[in-house]
């Protein structure tokens, strides 16, 4: 919409000096959108990263993270290339990565001084370790050894987070809703979660980080998308507490200096195209929703229900936040799109 | 000609930099559309009365509506305080902003019910789920819709077996030609709509609706619907309702095998 738009501005403005000013006048004044709350306001630029699709195609854009270098690193389900590696203003740099159908789940860490990735890839039904170019280090497969699955086919890992001390915490998110605790060589540490409503349960543990905001006592974020809610367990697998987010179907949380942002991807009722951005502070408040409603809180600190209000983001599945404090928003079908950039104002 | 050359490109030049500070890289606040207001009714069918209200967060936005099906301009009504809606009803409303484009129309129904038989004798068999028994059979004639929140609901019967017996007995006779079933599908939480429905004056079919593609999966979490029934019109003071569910979660379904819930908050005749 903004090509066609710069299109018919750009012409009208070469009119306008070709043949005085009345034209320029008359051009209507177009208004950048702001969205977001507080002090998480954000212009929208929705050409960002697109490239040529027959070349460097995209399905789902899942998740996004940038890595030590700056670069902004994409992972899709197309099998033409499951990573896209960007510069910040959307420049490709390369793509790699053919055998991850599955590609859903993103996460970096530093080991050593070296970037590796982890994609938990929901069709083969394992997480695979990766250099930041892609050479495959590690395979954390179908985890037979838990107990918990009679068939590889119920385990369906979406997202993987990873402690100071190399652990590695993987979230069957559209499986059997576990959570698989491993050490840094993959032996199976321990098993918690399964399905169900319960506090220590989950109807959607979509997404998982470690919350190292609290120096002192690191703790397990994991999503509960269905019950619109993150839920806070120690490390080693007891529940703590929830953060509930009434009306917002939350993927991951993502961590990034005192805040939690999320990708919320369906609000309301749950239906298609519904989705918003969601900013937590360091007290686990909503701050700001670009794209959604303005967070409200009753009296009592509970959240009222979040909606959409603008239709910008279609089903928003990660976010990605660079080192300018920018935005990057994943989306999970939306006709094969590539991701939105959000500029901070 | 080379002035025309330095010309354009000085043309060239200033476009490029008007673009740069107006629209090159970021959206239009016109290019951009709200989504419908949020409405709430605190029950979808009514003896005097329901209570309407809607609900949009955004800066400076106006929430416009109408009452009789006609469409919501920017002159339509204007939404400040929740209102009360004493007759059948369709409502419709938008969501408008001077910066955006208008929203999508939002409709439901406002239904009032023809004939009061909340004192109608009900007997449901088997009795419902012991979680989800609202204040018994009673609810289904209190002129009162449960809303999707189903749980710890003094509205909905949650029903969990192949077929459910409804029998109203009246308190005098009605001239009757519809029985209307309002109900929730919500399959992600095990809840189906029924395949079939027959309605029996004693013994007597009377009336029937069958719908083979319940077991199909359905877009979206969850809804409300109304299923009407014409029957044949008579007076009654007796009827016989039996909703067969389907026998089993198909298999597309994380819980293929089990049965499924019926969950169904009002039994209306009209």
């Amino acid at each position: 919409m903004k090509r066609r738009n710069f299109i018919q501005n750009s012409s009208l403005v070469s009119a306008g000096i070709l043949f005085g000013s009345p034209v320029l006048n008359a051009m209507k004044i177009y208004k950048d959108v702001i969205i977001g709350h507080n002090n998480h306001k954000y212009k929208v630029d929705l050409n960002w990263g697109a490239l040529n699709s027959n070349f460097y195609p995209v399905n789902n854009c899942h998740e996004m993270v940038q890595d030590s270098k700056g670069r902004i690193i994409l992972l899709t389900d197309d099998t033409k290339n499951n990573v896209i590696v960007y510069d910040k203003s959307g420049k490709l740099i390369e793509a790699w990565g053919t055998e991850y159908p599955g590609a859903h789940g993103l996460t970096l860490n530093v080991e050593n001084g070296k970037d590796f990735l982890y994609i938990a890839d929901n069709k083969r039904h394992e997480v695979i370790k990766t250099t930041i170019d892609g050479k495959v280090v590690q395979v954390f497969k179908f985890p037979k050894e838990s107990g918990k699955y009679d068939d590889p086919a119920k385990y369906i890992p979406t997202e993987t987070a990873i402690a100071a001390n190399g652990d590695v915490y993987v979230a069957d998110g559209y499986g059997s809703q576990y959570i698989m605790h491993y050490n840094e060589k993959g032996e199976l540490l321990n098993t918690f979660g399964g399905r169900g409503t319960e506090d220590h349960l989950f109807g959607n543990a979509h997404g998982i980080v470690i919350d190292t905001r609290n120096n002192a006592d690191s703790t397990l974020l994991i999503t509960d998308r269905m019950q619109n809610k993150f839920k806070r367990f120690s490390m080693d697998g007891k529940y703590l507490s929830t953060i509930h987010l009434p009306g917002a179907y939350v993927c991951r949380p993502v961590i990034h200096k005192e805040y939690i942002y999320t990708a919320t991807i369906w609000s309301g009722d749950g239906s298609m195209g519904t989705g918003f951005i969601s900013i937590l502070d360091g007290d686990n408040k909503l701050v700001s929703a670009p794209g959604g409603s303005t967070p409200i809180y009753n009296d009592d600190g509970t959240l009222q229900p979040m909606h959409q209000a603008l239709k910008i983001f279609q089903n928003p599945h990660d976010v990605c936040i660079d080192d300018d404090e920018n935005l990057y928003i994943a989306q999970w079908n939306s006709g094969k799109t590539y991701p939105i950039k959000l500029t901070r104002v | 000609m080379k002035y025309l050359f330095c010309f354009f490109s000085l043309v060239l030049v200033f476009s490029c930099q008007q673009q740069k500070e107006t629209t090159g890289t970021f959206v239009d606040t016109g290019d951009i559309q709200l989504i419908p207001p949020i409405y709430n009714i605190d029950s979808v069918f009514f003896k005097d009365q329901a209570t309407v209200d809607f609900s949009f967060s955004y800066p400076d936005s106006e929430i416009r509506y109408t009452m009789d099906g006609s469409e919501v301009t920017a002159a339509s009504e204007l939404y400040s305080n929740p209102f009360n809606v004493h007759k059948t009803s369709k409502i419709k409303a938008k969501v408008f902003h001077k910066d955006f484009k208008t929203s999508d129309v939002v409709e439901f129904d406002a239904k009032k019910l023809k004939y009061n038989i909340s004192d109608a004798a009900i007997t449901t068999i088997p009795s419902p789920g012991s979680n989800y028994t609202a204040n018994g059979g009673k609810s289904l004639v209190d002129a009162k819709s449960g809303t999707l929140q189903f749980r710890n609901s003094d509205r909905w019967l949650g029903f969990n077996s192949p077929e459910v017996v409804f029998k109203l007995k009246l308190s005098r006779k009605l001239d009757l030609s519809k029985i209307i079933v309002h109900l929730m599908t919500a399959q992600n939480s095990w809840i189906f709509s029924p395949h079939a429905i027959a309605i029996y004056s004693d013994t007597k079919l009377i009336g029937q609706y069958s719908n083979e593609k319940v077991d199909q999966k359905i877009a979206g979490d969850a809804s409300l619907n109304f299923i009407e029934i014409p029957i044949e019109e008579a007076p009654y003071d007796f009827l016989k309702i039996v909703v067969q569910n389907i026998e089993k979660i198909p298999d597309w379904h994380p819980a293929t095998g089990q049965t499924p819930w019926l969950f169904i908050d009002e039994i209306i005749v009209e």
